[in-house]
C-alpha cells in the first residue's frame, strides 16, 4: 500500500539559520522529519525530543547475562572436578566475582553494540534521503508531508540555501 | 565546565575535515615509507627470533630457575600499561567532560588497541608451545578438564581478552560517523571499504541520539574495565607469596603506573605526528600541557607507591621483605632501580615548572625517558624479586638473551607499523567531535 507525499529537502550551509529553522519547525505538530548533521546537534535533541534510547536496555540485560554466566560457568566447572586444594572451598565465590565482573563488561559492551545497530537500523546499504554534503559542513532537513501542508512548511524553511520539493511514493506503514 | 578553547583560534569547521582528510589523500613521502620499511625489518627480526625459539625450544631465552618469568612478561605488563591511557583519555575524560580530550582521543584509542594486541602476544610466547595457546580458554574437551578459575593467570586471560574486545568495539563505534565522512569523499575500492566501516551511517538526529547513548555506555563500561584490567595484571604478582610481590598496594600502584606510562607514550607519539601531518591548530601546546599534568599526577602516585613499599618493608620488620628491598636498591639490579627512580620520580618533577610543561619538545624528551623508566619498573619488580627469594641456595640472576630482545623489538615494530598504517588510512582526529565543539562552544552557540 503506497501513497503519494511531498518530500521537502532543505540544505543549510549556515548553522545559525539551520537552528532558527528547526525552532520554527518544532512548533508544528506531528511532523515526519529527519534532521541530518555532521555532528550531534543539541538543539535538535531539545526541539525534537525523543524517548531515551533503547540501547541502555541492551546494555543492562547484556550485563546481567554476563554476570550470570560469569558465576554459573566457573561454579559448574569447579563442581566437575570437586577436589579440595589448599584447604579452600571448591566453589570460591569471591574469586569468581572477578570473572563475573569481566564478563559483565564484555557482554554489556557487545550488547551495547547490538543495541546501537538495531536501534539505529545499521548496517544498511540504502542511504535513504542522504546527501554527501551532510557529512561535510551542511545540515539537512527532510520532511515528508501531505500536499495540503507543503506550501506552509516550505515557507517556514525559506531561509535554506537549497530547497527541493518532489513527489515520492511512500509505503504507508514505513518503518523509520 | 571547562570552557577553554583548546584549538587554534582561527580553526574553522571546513578546515577540520580537509585537514584530517587530506592526510590520507596526500602521498606521505619518502620518510613515511622508509619508516614503514624499518618497522617491517623490526617485525621480521622479531619473527626470526620467535621461530628460533619455537624450533630450538625455550632454552634459547635467558629464563632460568628461579627466574621463570623473564622480559616476556615485563613486556606484557609494559604494553598493557601503554594501552591504559588510551581508554583513560577516551572514556574517563569523556565521563568527566574534559574537553581537551577531543582532538587526541582517536589517537589514544588506536594506541590502546594496538598496544593490547602486542601485549596479548607475550603470554602466548612465554608459555612456549604457542600452538597450544587456546588451552588458556575454557572449552569442552576430551580430557574433561577445565581451566582453573582460581588462578590469577586465568583471570588475566579473561581481563585482557575482554579489554581487547571492548577497546576495539569502542574504537570502531567511535569511528563510525567519521568513516561516513571518508565514504562520501572517496570513490572506488577505498570508498567501499570506508563504507563498510561506516555501516550505512546517515547522521540523522535519530541515529545521533542512539549513537550518543551507546557511546556514553561504552565509556561507562570501559572506565571500570580499565581499572580492573591492570588490577588483575598486578594480582598475577600480588597473589603469590614472593617478597616484593605479595603486597596489597599493587593494584592501585599498577593502575597509576599504567596511566603514567600510557600518557608518556601518547606524548611520544603525538609530538612527531603533529609535526609530520601539520596538525598544529588541532593539537595545540595546551593539549601537551594537559597531558604533562596528567603525567605529573600519576608520577607522584607512582613515587608514593615506591616509598610505601620501602616503608612497609622496613616498618613490617619482615627480614625477607627487607632483604628483597635492600637487594632491589643495592643488589645486582641496583643500577636499573636508580635509573627507574630518576626517570619516573625525579625527572617528571620538572613538569611543575610552567616553562617546561608548555614546551612540547622538552615534554617529548621527558616522555621518552618515562617510557624507559616504566619498562625498567616492571623489570625491577618482576626480575629482582624472582632472582632473590627466600632461599639463598636458589638465588640466581637473569640476563635476557638476544632472542628475548628481538621479540620485544619485533613488537615495537609491529605497534608502530599498525599505528602508521592507521594514520595513513583512517581519520586521526575525531572529526565529528571537533566540529561539535567548534559549532557549539567556540562560536558561542546555545547551551542547554
Amino acid at each position: 500500500m503506497t501513497e503519494t507525499k511531498q518530500r521537502i529537502k532543505a540544505v543549510f550551509d549556515n548553522y545559525e539559520r539551520f537552528v532558527e529553522t528547526l525552532k520554527k519547525l518544532a512548533a508544528e505538530n506531528s511532523l515526519d522529519i529527519e534532521i541530518f548533521s555532521p555532528m550531534p546537534v543539541p538543539e535538535a535533541e531539545r526541539l525534537f525530543p525523543q524517548k531515551p534510547s533503547r540501547v541502555r536496555w541492551f546494555t543492562f540485560f547484556g550485563g546481567i547475562l554476563g554476570v550470570i554466566i560469569g558465576f554459573a560457568f566457573p561454579v559448574y566447572t569447579a563442581l566437575q572436578w570437586p577436589i579440595i586444594t589448599g584447604g579452600k572451598p571448591v566453589v570460591t565465590i569471591q574469586v569468581f566475582v572477578i570473572i563475573a565482573f569481566e564478563l559483565l563488561i564484555l557482554f554489556g559492551a557487545i550488547f551495547t553494540l547490538l543495541g546501537l545497530l538495531i536501534s539505529a537500523r545499521l548496517p544498511r546499504q540504502n542511504l535513504r534521503n542522504y546527501d554527501v554534503r551532510f557529512s561535510d559542513n551542511s545540515f539537512g532537513v527532510i520532511i515528508l508531508t501531505d500536499e495540503s501542508h507543503a506550501a506552509e512548511l516550505q515557507h517556514l524553511m525559506q531561509e535554506a540555501d537549497e530547497l527541493i520539493v518532489d513527489q515520492v511514493e511512500v509505503e504507508k506503514s514505513i518503518d523509520r | 565546565m571547562d570552557k577553554e578553547n583548546y584549538f587554534a583560534p582561527t580553526l574553522t569547521a571546513d578546515q577540520v575535515s580537509d585537514q584530517v582528510l587530506l592526510q590520507s589523500l596526500k602521498n606521505p613521502g619518502k620518510p613515511f615509507y622508509l619508516a614503514l620499511a624499518l618497522f617491517g625489518g623490526m617485525i621480521i627480526f622479531g619473527l626470526y627470533c620467535l621461530f628460533t625459539q619455537i624450533v630450538k625450544g625455550l632454552g634459547v631465552a635467558g629464563m632460568n630457575n628461579p627466574v621463570a618469568w623473564g622480559i616476556y612478561l615485563v613486556n606484557f605488563v609494559f604494553w598493557v600499561g601503554i594501552a591504559h591511557s588510551g581508554t583513560l583519555i577516551s572514556a574517563i575524560l569523556f565521563l568527566f567532560r574534559s574537553r581537551w580530550r577531543t582532538s587526541i582521543n582517536r589517537i589514544a584509542e588506536a594506541m590502546t588497541v594496538f598496544a593490547v594486541i602486542m601485549a596479548g602476544i607475550f603470554p602466548l610466547i612465554h608459555v612456549g608451545r604457542i600452538w597450544f595457546a587456546y588451552w588458556l580458554f575454557p572449552y569442552p574437551n576430551a580430557r574433561m578438564l577445565w581451566v582453573n578459575f582460581r588462578s590469577p593467570l586465568n583471570w588475566d586471560v579473561f581481563a585482557v581478552s575482554t579489554y581487547m574486545t571492548v577497546s576495539a568495539l569502542f574504537f570502531i563505534v567511535g569511528m563510525m560517523p567519521d568513516m561516513a565522512v571518508l565514504r562520501d569523499r572517496f570513490q572506488g575500492i577505498r570508498g567501499k571499504i570506508y563504507g563498510l566501516f561506516a555501516m550505512g551511517w546517515r547522521g540523522t538526529h535519530k541515529q545521533w541520539h542512539h549513537y550518543e547513548t551507546a557511546y556514553l555506555l561504552f565509556a561507562a563500561l570501559a572506565t571500570p574495565l580499565v581499572i580492573s584490567v591492570h588490577s588483575i595484571v598486578s594480582w598475577d604478582f600480588a597473589m603469590s607469596i614472593l617478597p616484593g610481590w605479595h603486597s596489597t598496594i599493587f593494584a592501585p600502584y599498577f593502575v597509576a603506573g599504567a596511566i603514567f606510562s600510557g600518557t608518556a607514550m601518547v606524548i611520544t607519539i603525538l609530538f612527531p605526528l603533529r609535526k609530520i601531518f601539520k596538525l598544529e591548530n588541532l593539537i595545540t601546546d595546551k593539549h601537551f600541557t594537559r597531558l604533562a599534568q596528567m603525567m605529573l599526577l600519576t608520577s607522584l602516585i607512582v613515587s608514593y607507591s615506591y616509598l610505601t613499599e620501602f616503608f612497609i618493608a622496613w616498618y613490617g620488620n619482615n627480614i625477607y621483605e627487607q632483604a628483597t628491598f635492600y637487594n632491589r636498591a643495592f643488589g645486582f639490579y641496583g643500577p636499573f632501580f636508580w635509573l627507574m627512580i630518576f626517570c619516573n620520580s625525579l625527572l617528571p618533577l620538572t613538569i611543575f615548572f610552567k616553562k617546561i610543561r608548555s614546551n612540547p619538545k622538552i615534554l617529548f624528551l621527558i616522555s621518552l625517558l618515562v617510557n624507559v623508566g616504566m619498562w625498567l619498573e616492571r623489570f625491577v619488580i618482576i626480575i629482582s624479586s624472582l632472582a632473590h627469594d627466600y632461599n639463598p641456595y636458589a638465588w640466581k640472576n637473569y640476563t635476557p638473551t638476544y632472542i628475548e630482545w628481538g621479540v620485544f623489538i619485533g613488537t615495537i615494530g609491529g605497534f608502530l607499523m599498525l599505528f602508521f598504517l592507521f594514520v595513513k588510512f583512517a581519520p586521526v582526529v575525531a572529526i565529528s567531535e571537533v566540529k561539535g565543539q567548534i559549532f557549539h562552544d567556540v562560536r558561542g552557540g546555545e547551551h542547554d
